[in-house]
């Protein structure tokens, strides 16, 4: 436990955009609007205490969605160069030197992808959102803006950080194949790994279409990159039992959408334990291309 | 004395090359052994199966372990540098030592400490600010400071200037080296290491050439500086290398007595890299 420890510190000292980009994107989406935004929150009157609570959560889940967007992009980079940069470097042979196998070596690269990483940002968002939030309380008992809307709904934020939490586990488990291809990648490309990491796949789908007419691959592919939050939710819960309705527009409702939750629903499906399996694969591929991967 | 390495008949090929032929050597704990060879030899390939970074045919040991299957725990026993083997730039000096102190169950921090406190090398430079000779002192006091049983040294000090190749070997012979401990280092400045040695191994073309102690060389061999007008009869007694100096030859002999050659002239023992040249020379595979 020591060594992983030791190993995901490593990665941070080298991939500093990691934990510098989630606290600059919570500073920029929540704390500059809260201090500096004007909202006229009137102007949406009247509403009823659960659309004001359902139009809160719903913000600031959008913003948590936002910072995960860009931090997602940041790790694809930093999973696509996590095992290919100690190649370019010629660091390798050092990393080698120590007692360190290259099963944990791979092991500390997706533990920060998909665990250290996400699991910080929504800690940093938790922080944003509560900041957020007391800050323009303030700022409305001050008089600056919207008076008399419901910032605070304890309950109704509990629930929005579990959808939250849920919906980021739920994303890790169903990325981990594409998390655990890129390192693949990653071991492997000699150069270009993002050609490497896009190429291939766009040449499969292309194969597939011309030569039997069918779209499967592209199909799988995109399905995959829609995320896991499509697949939350039953088929049988119909958008009107999880959103609330103001001036005649949906608007998802987080503490409905959180009651509406089901986790045997969500472990039961067949595509996530696909998409883990092939992880595995994936995984040990990428292990035992960087136990003789040699470049020097 | 217990056996370090031990590789019998290991063969490894890239493409039609063979880097090593059916090569079988055995390293002795305690010992300093120079791996000697030209360029393509196979040194480097030799090195990298004995730390199992390559696979290759044939069976070897290395502390008793299969470097191919077990080198994981193996690493705990073995250091490396390697010319190829760079610290990564953005790394800072602290965090080499927070790194190898959170992965190495051997690592005297202090020790490492206490080294770097003797050089210029502050804890927050990053090995991109520090020059190559500091970058490898930082690679020393890592090593140093980890109790391992085997250290191997793939041209450690290649590129470094004379005053640190000096310090380099002076440190390890005196900070490192001690009789449970072993060294195996490769290294094209022959005459700066040959001092310290204790065994050497030439290999060329894959196999080795020559397996001795360094204590039964002055036995063994034997260099003859003889003046052109003996040539002729120095010649007789089967040299198996020849070369001219400055208008003397200087011939190299191996089982021939010093009392033999006395009368033809200047008898010497030959350095190692003297008899390295005439070995790779004299004898073509």
């Amino acid at each position: 436990m020591h060594t992983l420890a030791t190993l995901a510190r490593r990665e941070l000292w080298e991939h500093r955009a990691l934990w510098i980009v989630p606290i600059a994107m919570v500073a920029g989406l929540y704390l500059m609007p809260a201090l500096f935004g004007q909202f006229q929150l009137q102007r949406l009157d009247p509403v009823t205490t659960e659309q004001a609570h359902a139009m809160v959560g719903f913000s600031s889940a959008i913003l948590q969605m936002l910072v995960f967007l860009v931090v997602g992009i940041v790790l694809f980079f930093y999973l696509l160069d996590s095992l290919y940069a100690e190649r370019k470097d010629r660091s390798i042979l050092f990393w080698k030197s120590l007692p360190v196998s290259d099963a944990l070596t791979v092991t500390s690269k997706l533990a920060v992808a998909l665990l250290v990483i996400p699991l910080y940002t929504y800690a940093l968002c938790i922080a944003g959102d509560l900041l957020a939030r007391g800050v323009l309380i303030a700022r409305q008992s001050a008089g600056a803006v919207g008076a008399g809307f419901p910032l605070w709904h304890g309950p109704t934020w509990i629930k929005s950080q579990g959808l939250m939490l849920t919906m980021l586990l739920a994303s890790v488990l169903w990325y981990a194949p594409i998390a655990a291809y890129l390192t693949f990648v990653s071991a492997w490309a000699r150069r270009s790994v993002v050609l490497w990491a896009v190429v291939p796949p766009l040449a499969l789908v292309i194969i597939e279409s011309v030569a039997l007419g069918t779209g499967h691959v592209s199909a799988f592919i995109r399905n995959r990159l829609e995320g896991a939050i499509p697949h939350l939710f039953d088929g049988a819960t119909t958008r009107a039992d999880l959103s609330v309705v103001i001036e005649r527009e949906r608007l998802p409702s987080p503490a409905k959408l959180f009651d509406a939750l089901d986790p045997s629903w969500i472990l039961g499906q067949s595509g996530l334990w696909l998409g883990l399996a092939i992880a595995a694969g994936l995984f040990f591929a990428a292990v035992r291309v960087r136990r003789y991967r040699d470049d020097t | 004395m217990t056996t370090v390495i031990e590789a019998r008949e290991i063969s490894k090929s890239y493409g039609k090359q063979r880097a090593l032929d059916r090569t079988s050597f055995r390293v002795e704990s305690g010992r300093i052994v120079g791996l000697i060879g030209p360029n393509g030899a196979g040194k480097t390939t030799a090195l990298k199966a004995i730390l199992g970074l390559t696979p290759f045919e044939g069976s070897m040991q290395v502390l008793g372990r299969d470097p191919r299957t077990e080198r994981d725990a193996l690493m705990r026993d073995v250091c490396f540098i390697a010319d190829v083997a760079v610290l990564p730039k953005w790394l800072r000096v602290r965090q080499a030592l927070d790194y190898v102190a959170g992965v190495h169950p051997r690592f005297d921090r202090a020790r490492a400490e206490e080294f770097l406190r003797s050089t210029e090398i502050r804890p927050k430079a990053r090995v991109r600010e520090l020059s190559k000779g500091m970058v490898t002192q930082l690679h020393l006091a890592l090593i140093l400071a980890i109790d391992a049983r085997l250290l191997v040294l793939d041209e450690p000090t290649l590129g470094l200037d004379l005053l640190y190749r000096r310090h380099f070997y002076d440190t390890l012979l005196n900070d490192y080296f001690d009789k449970e401990r072993t060294i195996l280092l490769t290294t094209h400045q022959v005459e700066e290491i040959e001092h310290l040695l204790t065994d050497v191994l030439f290999i060329q073309g894959g196999h080795i050439v020559l397996d001795a102690p360094v204590e039964s060389l002055g036995e063994r061999f034997t260099q003859l500086v003889v003046n052109p007008d003996a040539a002729a009869r120095a010649r007789e007694l089967a040299p198996f290398y020849e070369r001219e100096v400055f208008g003397r030859l200087a011939m190299f002999y191996e089982g021939r007595s010093a009392a033999e050659l006395a009368g033809l002239g200047e008898v010497r023992t030959p350095s190692i890299a003297d008899l390295f040249v005439a070995r790779m020379q004299g004898v073509k595979p």
